[in-house]
């Protein structure tokens, strides 16, 4: 619960603050020239004020800066075990950008990051760089928009676009596009390709009212779904993270019932399903960032530094889901 | 609470004046001026003593998160286009001295310019500095204040008094660019703080005896008595009320940790379903 009063608080990005080496940067420019009425910022390094201490995360959700920077060294990192491989061996991610404009009240990087202000790194072609070195010696199955939205963001870097545009021509690389967005629009004339994974993110209406703050709503994300499928994209839905909520058994129920009364199950590429885990220490830091939140506040269990629900509960509710999942797709396409 | 400082009386006369502040007399070491809502110290000029002044002003109080810290003072320019009594709020701090710098997170919405403001130990030359304006305190001041407040909770309000040849100003012109300006700085001042808080205690001091009474009853080891209460955390987000749920726990009195152990195991199945 936020009590700020709104106007008190400056717009969103009135404030950029740009790198020194990232000013001469095209995509420096027209971020600065979209937003004429900004306060530009002259920064030597984007950890100056991304890593201040004791920032408020959660004014900060409401107000959120942009940060322009040259990201150097460890462009592309290994996935974390938490997080679905999807059977992939060489699984890498990789963090474009960090923060989003969404505001889910459960979002681990609350937790990971000292800052809600938004990161951009405006030298992709180095991204590019790394990745076809990695190219050179495996596949690579590689998520681009874990610690972020790249989707809801498309209209003002056209990241989606250059990754799709990259992959194209890199068929030994599998990209998954993560997203709560129902931006495909920005995206619709792009000819699908196969390596190519849009993610998206599902919750019951009620999550996304009550913690997904600033999301499009259900239905919104499943239009833009349709569209993705019908453009021959390949489609992955994530019920992930799974919460524990009042009726969670109906409200779960309602939304697998929704989701595919709008899609074809058989025309979707996959599904991952994950309750909500995180890591104990990221768990401590968002309890503080949002004491009030009954959703952070659940007593979770510990395991091996992951915090989640009880080993009982976590099998009733995973088990739940998958079953109504599968009313509708094949079992050996949901992850779990 | 307004936490305000300013270099020199001349610059907090019309703040105390207008606001209505009163000597606060139990303090000799520094002028401080307060209200209700209101505290403003004279730190004098420099860097040593303004944050020696406020960090003695602010460890004597428990800082709420809509607090804020305003410095307030008068600065050069290098623009000579800016006219005098133009006020800036600062969103870069310079430190000459070191090179460091600072960032007020610039979240409150003001009806003022921003700049850049760059802090030096002694009288400078045009082609020496590189922010915008310039004064002497405000590096130190917010390596002070930040370990008091977040960096949203702390403002530098600068109004420009002089093009970087502060000896060819006197007190009356000092006064008079803040006379011209205080009023305007009054009415932003009183949109600020009350609207910034976040956080709440969920338990109250009373509900968290009582859980220390049940954590006695029942012999609980420190972790499981963590594990309580934030059980009754999420109980009372979740419903509003732990006092019904505790009630039989509070005339309980095991006689072993096994017991206890059990009422725990029975308490948390009740706690969550």
């Amino acid at each position: 619960m936020q009590t700020s009063k709104i106007g008190l608080l400056n717009r969103a990005f009135s404030h950029i603050y740009v790198e020194k080496r990232a000013k001469d940067y095209e995509l420096t420019k027209e971020i600065l020239n979209r937003f004429k009425n900004a306060n530009i910022i002259e920064i030597d390094h984007y950890k100056d004020i991304f890593c201040r201490s004791n920032q408020n995360f959660v004014l900060q959700k409401q107000s959120p800066k942009l940060i322009l920077a040259v990201k150097q060294n460890n462009l592309i990192y290994r996935g974390a075990d938490v997080c679905e491989d999807f059977g992939n061996k060489h699984f890498f991610y990789t963090s474009i950008m960090m923060n989003c404009i969404y505001d889910c009240e459960y979002c681990y990087l609350q937790g990971m990051y000292t800052s809600a202000n938004i990161v951009i790194f405006v030298n992709i072609e180095d991204y590019f760089l790394e990745v076809k070195e990695l190219l050179k010696k495996h596949p690579v199955y590689l998520c681009i928009s874990y610690d972020t939205d790249l989707l809801a963001f498309e209209r003002i870097t056209n990241y989606v676009r250059k990754w799709i545009d990259f992959a194209r021509f890199h068929k030994d690389l599998v990209i998954e596009i993560r997203t709560k967005s129902a931006n495909f629009d920005s995206i619709k004339d792009i000819t699908s390709i196969e390596n190519v994974i849009f993610a998206w993110t599902l919750s019951p209406d009620e999550v996304i009212k009550k913690y997904e703050h600033n999301t499009p709503s259900l239905q919104n994300r499943l239009n833009s779904i349709r569209s993705a499928i019908d453009k021959g994209w390949k489609v992955r839905l994530c019920f992930d993270p799974i919460l524990y909520i009042e009726n969670w058994k109906e409200q779960y129920e309602v939304l697998i019932d929704k989701v595919f009364k709008n899609i074809s199950g058989n025309k979707i590429y996959d599904v991952s399903l994950g309750l909500f885990r995180v890591s104990k220490d990221y768990l401590k830091r968002m309890r503080k960032q949002r004491p009030n939140s009954v959703v952070l506040n659940f007593p979770f269990e510990n395991e091996g530094g992951v915090s989640s629900y009880n080993q009982s509960l976590s099998e009733d509710m995973i088990m739940y889901v998958y079953k109504k999942v599968s009313k509708y797709v094949d079992k050996e396409k949901i992850y779990i | 609470m307004l936490y305000i400082s300013t270099a020199l009386y001349i610059e907090a006369q019309e703040f105390i004046k207008k606001l209505n502040l009163k000597r606060d007399n139990s303090i000799t070491k520094f002028e401080v001026f307060k209200n209700e809502d209101v505290l403003l110290i004279i730190t004098g000029v420099g860097k040593v003593k303004s944050a020696v002044a406020v960090s003695y002003l602010l460890s004597k109080y428990d800082i709420k998160e809509n607090d804020l810290f305003i410095n307030i003072g008068v600065c050069g320019c290098r623009d000579r286009n800016v006219q005098f009594g133009e006020i800036f709020i600062c969103n870069k701090i310079l430190d000459n001295d070191t090179k460091y710098t600072y960032y007020p997170d610039m979240l409150l919405a003001h009806p003022f310019k921003e700049a850049s403001i760059e802090t030096f130990s002694r009288k400078v030359a045009e082609e020496e500095v590189e922010a915008e304006l310039v004064d002497m305190e405000s590096s130190a001041l917010y390596q002070a204040a930040s370990l008091f407040f977040q960096p949203h909770q702390i403002i530098f309000l600068k109004i420009v008094s002089d093009y970087l040849n502060p000896d060819i100003i006197d007190n009356k012109h000092i006064i008079n660019i803040i006379e011209r300006n205080a009023d305007s700085i009054i009415s932003w001042l009183n949109t600020l703080g009350r609207g910034l808080t976040t956080n709440k205690e969920i338990l109250t001091k009373y509900e968290e005896d009582l859980i220390n009474m049940v954590a006695e009853n029942l012999k609980m080891s420190t972790t499981m008595k963590f594990e309580l209460k934030q059980l009754l955390i999420y109980y009372k987000l979740v419903n509003n009320d732990i006092m019904e749920v505790l009630k039989k726990y509070l005339e309980l009195e095991c006689k072993s940790k096994n017991e206890g152990k059990m009422h725990f195991a029975d308490l948390k199945n009740r706690l969550v379903k």
